[in-house]
């Protein structure tokens, strides 16, 4: 393989990632980190994307620190197909190099991201949960869990540009600093002909879209609390404190609540200043997704279970009879 | 038809993690495999198709050491015709790209119409090998897929989006699929298939007649993250309980005021 002359590559991009005209949070907490980036590296965070219509969306990443905004705009990448959106960034990727492209790590980011990278012989690492640039080099490093938390491994990329991550949703904060970003557009010809992979149709399941990490409290149920109807106790709790109420792997493999309420490694990561884990054992998989909370209370009946290890607080006790109570001691003193 | 299905060998998850001696990776010893759980799931609707088309032949790849086989055998015995193992006794520590090049120089010139892949592993969870070789080979590729269907030279599927959505999507053959939790429940292997396995081919292939590529990402070391202090467990009845909780709340949060 030809070595890449890597003093070409310069700036951080931000991939974002919209879905009927909506661009999805991790993209902003992504520029967030980017800036930080960038400031470490003396260089600019930029915004990219392509679709149908996306230059609507520079007010809102002007709005988290976008210097520039490089976009392709063609009817045919309205809905995301790997290949045309492939083919598309690895273009404005090619032709700009950036040092740096992070990539939510989404259902779509990860689908994405190891074909843009295989296609760059850039450099890849996914799911990471934090980045830091290595003082002594410029290089980027990147570290995430792997074995569902227990074990973390910080990755670089020392010969290939851009350095690519896909990043977990939830892990930064967004953060406003506003700019007005120039807009970079790219003329990219594509036509419907030349697409192989049809999508039908979307369909919605009846399972609601719910982003946790939008909360600032959870509680999170898992097999104790017995049978589906109980998972009413949670959302009584959650209502009280002004949060929601999400679920452990088991209780939607028990069919219980849908995947999008779960919180875990197959899950969604959260962060909320509390977190009640009810009647979950703490298995490494949820604990990856939940352990950064600000305040963990657990209540669960055996005073072994793993979550204990990673409680603030423990109550040890039958969820089913310690949320009601909770519900209802909450309910008399803060209303006071 | 000619299906392929790659599987993976992890560690269970519950195994006490130590750091290698060069401080780049996990100690291999001690630790107990398995399948990896998504891989699973690739082999059993591998096998469905295959007694559906009532003509195909299902290969099942794995990259690892000796105790790979153990893996092979399994997918045999689920219903794989074919196992090929290739020998590597440093597959843990290839980056995603490196194991998708060793897959894709296998099965180039093998003429593949399917390859499922779990969605990711269950230890590094990166969920790129799949789309990585299908775009090593030129393949179309659908990630997260909870159903399948096989239907005139296309497969039509569902995604698993974010958030509840699911899409349907159909692609031309030859394509690679990756297989996500709710696909299909994996059969027990019976006892005359476990035995039967013990007799289908298994070849064996060293991973030095396939790569020959550098990684592009490289660990620079690994560590146990740091596990926070065991926390207080609140006594007494269940109204002091919420007492004390609710008090230290409020003075520990701006959420309750």
């Amino acid at each position: 393989m030809i070595k890449q002359d890597i003093t070409q590559y310069k700036n951080v991009w931000v991939f974002i990632e919209h879905n009927e005209g909506k661009i999805e949070r991790v993209s902003l907490e992504l520029l967030s980190k980017g800036a930080e980036l960038a400031k470490d590296l003396g260089c600019e965070v930029c915004a990219f994307t392509v679709g149908d219509k996306v230059e609507q969306f520079a007010k809102e990443v002007g709005e988290y620190g976008a210097k520039k905004f490089y976009i392709i705009e063609n009817p045919v990448l309205k809905e995301y197909r790997t290949e045309p959106w492939r083919d598309a960034i690895v273009y404005l990727i090619d032709k700009y190099k950036p040092e740096v492209a992070l990539i939510g790590a989404t259902t779509l980011g990860r689908d994405l991201a190891g074909t843009v990278a295989t296609k760059l012989s850039a450099g890849l690492t996914a799911d990471t949960t934090a980045l830091d640039i290595d003082p002594s080099n410029k290089n980027l490093l990147m570290t995430r869990p792997t074995f569902g938390g227990n074990l973390m491994a910080t990755i670089f990329c020392p010969d290939n540009r851009p350095q690519m991550s896909t990043v977990r949703p939830g892990v930064f904060k967004a953060v406003k600093n506003p700019t007005k970003p120039e807009i970079i557009k790219e003329k990219y010809d594509i036509t419907e002909d030349k697409i192989v992979k049809k999508i039908i149709e979307k369909v919605q399941t009846g399972e609601e879209k719910v982003n946790l990490s939008f909360y600032e409290v959870i509680v999170a149920g898992g097999k104790g609390m017995g049978k589906k109807e109980n998972l009413k106790l949670l959302e009584d709790l959650a209502n009280v404190l002004g949060g929601t109420w999400a679920v452990s792997r088991k209780v939607v493999q028990a069919g219980w609540a849908p995947q999008s309420r779960q919180v875990g490694q197959t899950g969604q990561t959260v962060h909320p200043k509390i977190y009640i884990a009810a009647g979950i054992s703490g298995a490494v998989q949820h604990v990856a997704g939940m352990k950064s909370s600000d305040i963990i209370i657990a209540i669960n009946t055996d005073p072994e279970a793993p979550i204990f290890e990673v409680a603030t607080y423990g109550i040890v006790g039958d969820c089913l009879q310690v949320l009601p109570k909770m519900t209802e001691m909450f309910k008399q003193k803060l209303v006071k | 038809m000619n299906i392929l299905v790659c599987i993976k060998q992890v560690p269970d998850m519950e195994s006490k993690f130590k750091i290698s001696s060069d401080g780049q990776w996990y100690e291999q010893s001690d630790l107990t495999f398995k399948i990896n759980e998504y891989d699973e799931y690739a082999i059993e609707e591998a096998v469905r198709l295959k007694e559906k088309l009532g003509s195909a032949e299902v290969v099942a790849l794995s990259i690892g050491p000796e105790r790979t086989k153990e893996a092979i055998r399994k997918a045999l015995a689920i219903g794989a015709d074919k196992g090929v193992h290739i020998h590597d006794d440093e597959s843990h520590k290839k980056d995603s790209f490196q194991i998708a090049t060793i897959i894709a120089s296998y099965a180039k010139d093998k003429n593949f119409d399917i390859i499922f892949l779990g969605m990711q592993s269950q230890d590094r969870a990166s969920a790129q090998v799949g789309p990585i070789l299908s775009e090593l080979l030129g393949y179309n590729c659908i990630t997260t897929i909870v159903s399948f269907e096989y239907q005139d030279g296309k497969v039509n599927v569902k995604r698993e989006l974010e958030g509840g959505i699911k899409a349907k999507v159909s692609a031309k053959l030859p394509v690679v699929l990756t297989c996500q939790l709710g696909l299909n429940t994996v059969r027990y292997p019976t006892l005359p298939n476990i035995m039967k396995a013990k007799k289908k081919e298994l070849i064996t292939i060293n991973v030095n007649e396939l790569l020959n590529e550098q990684p592009r990402v490289i660990n620079l070391k690994a560590y146990i993250p740091e596990k926070k202090k065991g926390g207080i467990i609140l006594e007494g009845k269940s109204d002091e309980v919420a007492d004390k909780l609710i008090s230290i709340l409020k003075e520990k949060t701006q959420v309750l005021r």
